[in-house]
């Protein structure tokens, strides 16, 4: 009886959290793969700024909703108000699985459905890259900044990267999220 | 009019946060770097979450920040909110419904301005761009001034000392 009450009262936010997150990284997923073949379906113009980069000011707004929508979801779900610090640590989680998810359907995208989409879309930067008619020096260091297909450290960085400021951003959305939406003042 | 700290714990992270999020968001001219445009870690970190065209960018020294003028102001405004929260909860009361109607206004404001914008209606710029950003960012922060600051009004006990 004790323990049905204690449910009650702190009833399990994972389910909103997978709800926020998996809406977010569904959406960002679709658009980063919807932009990388926009990109190499195009002509490298030798812009600095390409379709990928252009659909990202989309998905900033995406990116940062999971937050919101995981904590209305929870306080609504279950009619209950809680602390904006619970709203933070429910907006993380949302942004950590949304990074999850995404890099999940990434991997299984581009090993077995496409293979050749990593490389296709690295050809595609190193082109673009050419157009700038740069030095050789200067080609090396933007190099720098741009994954090899395929390889592990250039999963690590974006999954760690993806983390961090997903997370970041998804704890402050949800801090908002709770004080709009689970908040017992006025 | 007096107030109270609260949630601290909470409070530190989110001010460190927002002000590292906005720092690494002026990109690589404010640490003295010198790169190819768009190509910096600074970069690297908003890649996903900014368009960061170098055109609609504010720049120190030469450099083009990593985030768009929009996202500044949004970053900024709360940034800034943030760091004068105890400021602000002394001279203002922040009432929620009011604050989320001014959120929801700005909103508008926002994707209205990049609408006509897009459709040629009106040319917006890297002032107005940052100005309604800030406007967003501001008022997103301001909600949250309660929650850590919260106005404690005169009490009999404090009257007369």
């Amino acid at each position: 009886m004790e323990h049905e009450t204690m449910e009650n009262q702190n009833p399990s936010y994972w389910t909103s959290v997978l709800i926020g997150g998996l809406i977010v990284g569904f959406i960002t997923t679709i658009m980063s793969l919807g932009s990388q073949y926009m990109t190499i379906g195009s002509e490298p113009t030798g812009s600095s700024i390409n379709l990928t980069q252009i659909i990202g000011i989309l998905s900033c707004l995406v990116g940062a909703i999971g937050g919101v929508i995981a904590t209305r979801h929870y306080a609504k779900e279950f009619d209950i108000t809680f602390p904006i610090g619970k709203g933070a640590l429910i907006g993380f989680l949302a942004g950590v699985v949304a990074v999850a998810f995404s890099s999940v359907i990434g991997v299984i995208w581009t090993y077995l459905i496409d293979p050749d989409l990593n490389q296709a879309f690295y050809d595609w930067q190193i082109a673009n890259l050419e157009a700038q008619n740069m030095t050789d020096d200067q080609m090396e260091m933007a190099m720098g900044f741009i994954p090899k297909p395929g390889s592990t450290s250039a999963l690590i960085w974006t999954v760690g990267i993806g983390l961090v400021v997903m997370g970041a951003l998804n704890a402050i959305s949800g801090l908002i999220g709770a004080k709009i939406f689970a908040s017992e003042e006025d | 009019m007096e107030v109270k700290a609260q949630q601290l714990k909470l409070y530190i992270p989110l001010l460190i946060t927002s002000v590292s999020l906005l720092i690494i968001g002026l990109g690589p001219g404010l640490f003295n770097q010198t790169t190819l445009t768009g190509y910096s870690w600074q970069h690297k970190v908003f890649n996903l979450l900014c368009h960061q065209d170098p055109y609609r960018s504010f720049a120190i020294n030469g450099e083009p920040m990593a985030i768009c003028a929009r996202c500044l102001g949004i970053y900024g405004s709360f940034a800034f909110v943030v760091l004068l929260m105890q400021l602000i909860g002394r001279f203002l009361t922040v009432i929620n419904r009011l604050v989320v109607k001014l959120i929801m206004i700005t909103i508008v404001l926002n994707l209205v301005d990049v609408f006509f914008n897009g459709i040629g209606i009106w040319t917006n710029t890297l002032h107005s761009r940052f100005l309604l950003g800030a406007f967003f960012g501001g008022s997103l922060a301001l909600i949250l001034t309660n929650e850590f600051f919260k106005q404690i009004g005169n009490s009999e006990e404090s009257y007369g000392t």
